[in-house]
This record gives C-alpha cells, structure tokens and sequence, in this order.
C-alpha cells in the first residue's frame, strides 16, 4: 500500500490533507501578494478558510532571481535574506512530502508541478511559480506536467522523504484559485 | 559512505568494488538501490536516512555497498554537486 503525506515546515510541521490550500501570502494569513512580487508567507488553509498553520511558524521560501547568484545559481530569501538555494536546508525547504510503501521500493521519474487544478498539462492560470528540490541550483519554472521539476531518483526504502522549495506570484490582481500542485512518480 | 546523501552512479559503483567502474556505462544493465536503466556515471540517487545496505548490479554480477550509519543533515557529495551543475535544467520560461 502506498502513501503520501505533505507537510508544510515550519517550527512544527502542519498537513496538508487533501482538501486543503497552500496559500502564498504577503505579510500575513489571507493577505494579497503585490502582482508580480513574490510571497512573504506561505499557510495551510482548510476548506473552511482556516489558518491550519497559525502557531506553528510556517517556513516560507520567496523566489530572489532565477540567475543571480553566484556562478548563475538561483536565490532565494528563507529567512536570512536573499542566498543561493544550494545553501538551503532540508529543515528550512516549504514542503516535505513523504512517500511510503508498505515493502521497500525504488522511486524514479519523480517530477513535481504546480497546475490548474484540472488538467496536469496545463499552467496554473495568472501565477508564476519557481520551484526547486533541496540542494538543486536553479529553480525550474514548475508549471504544467511538461514542465515539471524533476526529483533526484531514490533508492530502494519504505519512506522517501523529499524535500521541495516553492515559491509564487501572481500575474494580475485578485484571489488565485486555478492553482495545486501534484506530485507524479513512478515505484518499483 | 553513509546514507541521507545523494550519490553518482560512479560514485556507488566504485564504493560496490566494482572493477573499472567508470567503463560500465552504457554498454550493460546497471541497477543500484532498485534504480534500473542508469546509462550514465553522474546519473544521482538519493538515499534516504533509512537505508543500510546498497544493492549493486552489473551486466550479471551482483555487489553490496554497507552503509556507515546515516547523515544527520541531509548532504550533497561533491561529485554530485558537480553534476547538478552539468545537470542543471534550461532557463526557458513557460509560454502561456
């Protein structure tokens, strides 16, 4: 049998269960993002519009440059101000996302990708969305399954622990909905 | 060797002994940790923290890498922080 479990990092981890939203956020839970400007913070939203995260200090990764930093790496800002990402660690990374297997398996062709929520191949509508796998050097523009982030294959485990850095920002004014993420893998 | 680390092919086979390691690329089935189809000697694998032993194929030769024990923070070796860099993808923006 197998499993996912996403967590949003933060001091504590918060779950993400299948019908919740992660939200990207300015300053605040439920505040807007400037269009074209990036997320000061990221929650877990319940169906209902709660806060899920509040009290457990959600980590936030906020997309710098794509090639700006030394040697053309990407940066990013996670707290400490603007870094490349390879300086992330595992415990600063938004997402944590556990695939388990009830015998030990092999994980390959593993990408993940932001999309409208409907159809994998296609972009989340009026979002820009950088994402990267711990100790990668460049964000790739993860939207739509062809352009998924690939993740490093996995050797054989019952848990695979990857550890993803996203980061977003909307292209025109208003609420986001057209927009989730998926993770695609394959086991062995 | 110690898991929580993200390896090379080429690194894992010359950890399994295997004879000439770097010349197995491309010409034979090489499989490692379950991982199969790996043409490529900077091809990375991840080992997550659980992981104790390594199996190894090669053509049909079979070998075992023990592992020291695990990374307490997740680490890059070098040689895979140098193929992430020859790996890493194309800057080309999503048209939408």
């Amino acid at each position: 049998m197998a499993s996912f479990v996403w967590l949003l990092q933060g001091t504590s981890p918060t779950t993400i269960d299948a019908t919740d939203i992660i939200q990207f956020a300015g300053a605040t839970f439920d505040s807007a993002i400037t269009v074209d400007a990036y997320n000061d913070s990221t929650h877990v939203e319940s169906s209902i519009g709660a806060d899920d995260s509040s009290g457990n200090t959600p980590n936030n990764v906020k997309f710098i440059s794509q090639t700006g930093g030394g040697a053309g790496d990407s940066q990013a800002d996670w707290g400490d101000g603007t870094e490349d990402i390879d300086a992330i660690l595992e415990a600063e990374c938004t997402l944590k996302i556990t695939f388990s297997h009830g015998s030990a398996v092999a994980v390959t062709a593993n990408t993940f990708f932001a999309f409208d929520g409907t159809t994998p191949a296609t972009a989340p509508t009026d979002i820009d969305v950088r994402a990267a796998e711990l100790a990668d050097i460049i964000f790739t523009q993860a939207e739509g399954s062809g352009s998924a982030l690939s993740i490093t294959d996995s050797g054989s485990a019952t848990d695979h622990d990857f550890y993803i850095l996203v980061s977003a920002s909307p292209e025109s004014v208003g609420e986001k909905t057209a927009f989730a993420f998926r993770m695609a893998l394959t086991y062995t | 060797m110690k898991a929580n680390t993200k390896f090379t092919a080429l690194e894992l086979l010359t950890a399994a002994k295997v004879e000439k390691p770097e010349e197995k690329f491309g010409k034979g089935r090489v499989r490692i940790a379950g991982v199969a189809g790996i043409v490529k000697p900077n091809h990375l694998i991840t080992l997550g923290k659980d992981v104790k032993k390594v199996d190894v194929i090669v053509g049909v030769d079979k070998f075992e890498v023990v592992l020291e024990g695990s990374e307490e923070v997740f680490t890059v070796t070098e040689e895979a922080k140098k193929a992430l860099k020859v790996n890493k993808p194309e800057v080309t923006p999503v048209v939408k």
